[in-house]
């Protein structure tokens, strides 16, 4: 279910570059879909660790100024409605979603997130340590928006017990924000 | 090294951001009427008028997405 009512709706993805995988350790999570997700925010000059919230860069990033973005965030109202829900009857994973007043150049992102992942790096910058992520980014699409279904081609290693779906409508020269949701991942 | 520091607190930042939505989600949860809740009314059948898998449509509501781009390498 998506979290409405009184609860606070604060979604997270953790976005896995590919261009440090050459120095020693391929992140396996990692997509050059994610880097060019960060290079449209961004351009040419990447940096990792990379944190906005609310498609705004934190730079120095700390605990008090993402708290203060959120808590921004979440006092403004926004135009856009997003829904998402899963096909249960079909045999693969298949996600349904419908948007209310997008606007015009918005598209619509659909990410799929896992938690729970821990991971012993073996070599690298971070060899040594073990790696944890709650809400790793496994599986990204944009559509336009409106409405539609899709089928998600998931990574084969992903536990869906533990995913869960995002979706956002995002202008993609502005990167601004309009509309959000979230939804559980049912078996299929 | 300064790099590996700063990863190890934005996944524990992310993490926490993470476990706070997940809280939140079920102190929403637990506002929803249960289907079992004698104390509340249940909502009204609406006759089939929405197909079976289609929910209805989410308002606009104010949200907060928190994103990091990071590197387990």
């Amino acid at each position: 279910m998506s979290n409405l009512g009184n609860g606070l709706r604060l979604f997270a993805v953790e976005w896995h570059v590919d261009y440090w995988d050459y120095l020693g350790y391929p992140d396996p999570y990692s997509s050059e879909i994610y880097t060019q997700r960060q290079s449209d925010y961004l351009g040419p000059q990447l940096f990792t660790p990379h944190v906005l919230v609310q498609g705004q860069t934190q730079q120095p990033v700390s605990s008090s100024g993402v708290d203060a973005g959120v808590a921004a965030a979440l006092t403004v109202g926004v135009p856009s409605s997003v829904t998402m829900w899963q096909d249960t009857e079909a045999d693969d994973l298949v996600i349904h979603y419908k948007t209310l007043d997008a606007p015009a150049d918005a598209m619509l992102h659909l990410v799929m997130v896992e938690r729970g992942i821990s991971n012993d790096i073996p070599a690298g910058e971070n060899a040594g340590k073990t790696l944890h992520h709650e809400a790793a980014a496994r599986w990204y699409a944009v559509v336009p928006p409106d409405r539609g279904a899709i089928l998600v081609d998931y990574p084969a290693d992903v536990v869906l017990a533990n995913a869960r779906f995002i979706g956002f409508i995002q202008s993609p020269l502005t990167m601004a924000l309009h509309g959000a949701t979230t939804v559980e991942t049912l078996l299929p | 090294m300064k790099l590996r520091a700063a990863i190890h607190d934005m996944a524990l930042l992310i993490a926490a951001i993470t476990v706070a939505a997940a809280c939140n989600s079920e102190t929403s949860a637990t506002d929803q009427p249960a289907d079992n809740d004698t104390t509340t009314t249940p909502p009204e059948d609406d006759g089939g008028s929405q197909p079976p898998l289609e929910p209805a449509d989410e308002p606009a509501a104010p949200f907060a997405l928190v994103e990091i781009f990071t590197s387990e390498g």
